[in-house]
């Protein structure tokens, strides 16, 4: 059996499917990682934009939509750590589309979660991914999975209790 | 999620909405990519594995040429459910591969509206009368494997036009073809500054349904074979453009004859190339005076009356009445202060028609331009009735900010659409003129936190002050401006380039 054949380039409407059926999960989850929906639907592009550019490397070794998954993931992660996401201060800058302020606090609490128990969390209620297609995405054990997201529940359980108190 | 703390999904619930309005922009996606318009039915055909030919061939090195060939014949027909053509072949002979004209999937929206926009807009007696509807796209191998994408419409008279990427395109009557004979050949060359022009590549057409192989001679009496698409009734013809062999470039090696043969390799035609010195391009002198658009006086009426129904309507010192025929008189009432610094310049006297074609939103419109008068006759022709709109705009600006807030000196709008045109396009223009500026071109390549500088040292209070946004993106900035009537519209520039951007067709942007 040739390795030649294990190289699957992806076409552009395998792309295009995944970015339309699955976009507004997408956005949410970029939105998690981000905190702000202008900057996370610049994620979501940038990311397809990317998966376009690099489709001949896709090797089919975890699924198509894991590997688009993976590649918004970074890209979020990336737009996150940009210097100029602080709030605006030039009028012109201003966002109409600026979240509720509850949105952004419920944000910030999420955010104190440990960056792998937010993921797998976003993954799972967002994007309704399974165990092994997040273990896929994060490249971590499907086990794993499991644990963190117990984890991660046990934490926000405190922090809601420590917020309401 | 059945399986969440009730707790825990609230909060979850509550710190991302559910965004049930967001869709995505997939062209965006596709523009920052660096997927061109004309690429992207290239791109969507997926890669075909070169393996399997390769281990066929290996295998069958000891067997008989006749069994060769015929593999040959199946790895075309393998290969080809890649572009989807496998039902859509009807032969394949030598270089030629004919493929059914009816049975080919129709052309993209946007090439069906390429093809509309010549028909639509020549003038009076010179529409090739394409079927833009009728457009079908064929995907075909070049001379070294490579795909090759032809865009093919027929036209009314019986003859077509064409779009070939990478190429050349237009339109051929029948008439034409009959006056070339079974085959037509031309060629492009690239030269530089002190050096000799290099060959870079030949196109044509067969217009006979017997040729099945072509071959290019050399004048150093080398040859190559030039396989074509041979594409079916109503089309009735063939195509192809190749590259030419590097060491086929130099001048004493170049193409000196294209053969056409049918089946039976029997001669049908040849087409010999002739290099002749091109004559100076200049103009004679006295013999030619080219008037500038402030010399030529623009006629006082159209050249016939406006017919009924008609179109009237008044606005910054102007009124206009559109006729049922294209006819349209512009007659100033007033004088307002844009009108005054228009004396003495030149002005552009259009209308306009606001449409969908092919889903495509499309400003159909048609202007003449001359010395600014205050009587003015135009004749439309291939926009339409009713019209949306008329304006006379001058050819001064174009600088950011714009006194006129980007609108023409005088905007009449006769429809509420046409209204809402005016509004839309000043906001596109007052962000691509921005954008667009010689300084911003400048400023758009630093870097980020560089970038906001630079914009607030140049433009200071008029930039706050102005409808534009703009915020830092990855690599670059992306600008945006609402429109009066909501719509918003944006331009992307990552690393100093557009990336994406909505304003047209309003405005342009680069």
């Amino acid at each position: 059996v040739s390795t030649q054949i294990k190289a699957r380039a992806v076409s552009l409407e395998e792309i295009e499917t995944v970015y339309r059926e699955r976009y507004r999960p997408l956005l949410r989850v970029a939105l998690m990682i981000v905190g702000d929906l202008e900057a996370a639907e610049d994620a979501v592009q940038e990311a397809f934009a990317r998966a376009i550019r690099h489709r001949f490397e896709f090797r089919g070794e975890a699924g198509l939509e894991s590997w688009l998954w993976r590649i918004v993931i970074n890209t979020a992660k990336s737009h996150h750590a940009k210097p100029g996401r602080s709030p605006a201060t030039d009028p012109a800058e201003t966002d109409d589309r600026r979240p509720d302020a509850e949105a952004a606090a419920l944000r910030r609490l999420l955010g104190q979660l440990p960056e792998r128990q937010r993921l797998v969390l976003f993954l799972r209620y967002y994007a309704d991914l399974d165990y092994r297609r997040i273990a896929e995405v994060l490249t971590i054990a499907p086990g794993t999975v499991a644990a963190t997201l117990n984890a991660a529940h046990a934490k926000v359980r405190q922090l809601i209790e420590e917020a309401s108190e | 999620v059945s399986s969440f703390d009730p707790r825990v999904a609230e909060v979850l619930e509550r710190a991302a909405p559910s965004l049930e309005n967001a869709h995505g922009n997939w062209n965006a996606v596709l523009e920052l990519a660096g997927v061109r318009a004309t690429d992207r039915i290239e791109a969507v055909a997926p890669v075909i594995p070169p393996a399997p030919r390769r281990r066929l061939v290996a295998r069958r090195r000891s067997v008989i040429v006749a069994v060769l060939a015929l593999c040959g014949l199946l790895i075309v027909l393998f290969a080809t459910p890649a572009f989807g053509l496998r039902d859509l072949i009807v032969d394949f002979i030598g270089g030629r591969t004919s493929v059914s004209f009816v049975k080919s999937e129709p052309a993209p929206a946007a090439i069906k509206k390429r093809f509309l926009d010549l028909f639509t807009e020549a003038p009076p007696g010179m529409s090739p009368h394409v079927l833009p509807a009728e457009a079908r796209q064929i995907t075909f191998r070049g001379a070294a494997g490579q795909k090759r994408i032809l865009w093919v419409a027929p036209t009314r008279g019986g003859g077509f036009c064409s779009i070939l990427v990478g190429g050349g395109g237009g339109c051929v009557d029948r008439q034409t073809e009959q006056s070339q004979g079974p085959i037509t050949i031309d060629g492009a060359f690239s030269q530089r500054r002190g050096q000799q022009p290099l060959f870079r590549e030949v196109e044509g057409h067969v217009f006979s349904s017997k040729v099945a192989t072509l071959t290019l001679e050399f004048q150093d009496h080398r040859s190559i074979p030039i396989p074509f698409v041979y594409v079916t009734s109503p089309i009735d013809a063939g195509f192809f453009l190749t590259g030419v062999p590097s060491d086929h470039q130099q001048q004493g090696h170049w193409p000196s004859e294209l053969v056409a043969r049918d089946a039976q390799g029997k001669l049908i035609a040849t087409k010999t190339i002739r290099y002749a010195t091109p004559p100076p391009n200049r103009l004679p002198p006295n013999r030619i005076r080219i008037l500038t658009p402030k010399q030529r006086v623009l006629p006082t009426a159209p050249p016939v009356a406006p017919s009924q129904p008609q179109q009237e309507g008044s606005a910054d010192g102007f009124h206009v009445v559109v006729g049922r025929n294209g006819a349209v008189q512009f007659t100033q009432t007033g004088r307002t202060s844009e009108l005054e610094r228009l004396a003495g310049h030149s002005a552009g006297y259009g209308c306009f028609r606001l449409t969908r074609e092919f889903g495509i939103f499309t400003v159909r419109g048609l202007s003449q331009e001359g010395r600014f008068a205050p009587n003015v006759g135009i004749q439309l022709y291939g926009i339409g009735a009713p019209v949306d709109g008329c304006e006379i705009d001058g050819s001064g600006g174009h600088r950011w900010p714009d006194a006129l807030g980007s609108h023409s000196p005088v905007e009449i709008a006769l429809t509420a659409k046409g209204r809402a045109f005016f509004a839309d396009r000043a906001a596109a223009r007052d962000l691509a003129h921005f954008v667009r500026s010689g300084r911003m071109q400048k400023i758009r390549k630093e870097s980020g936190p560089q970038i906001l500088r630079d914009m607030r040292a140049t433009y200071g209070p008029a930039l706050t002050h102005s409808r534009i946004r703009y915020r830092l993106t990855v690599g670059g900035i992306t600008f945006t401006e609402t429109s009066s009537t909501g719509k918003t519209f944006r331009v992307v520039v990552v690393h100093g380039r557009i990336a994406h951007s909505n304003v047209e067709p309003y405005a342009k942007v680069f």
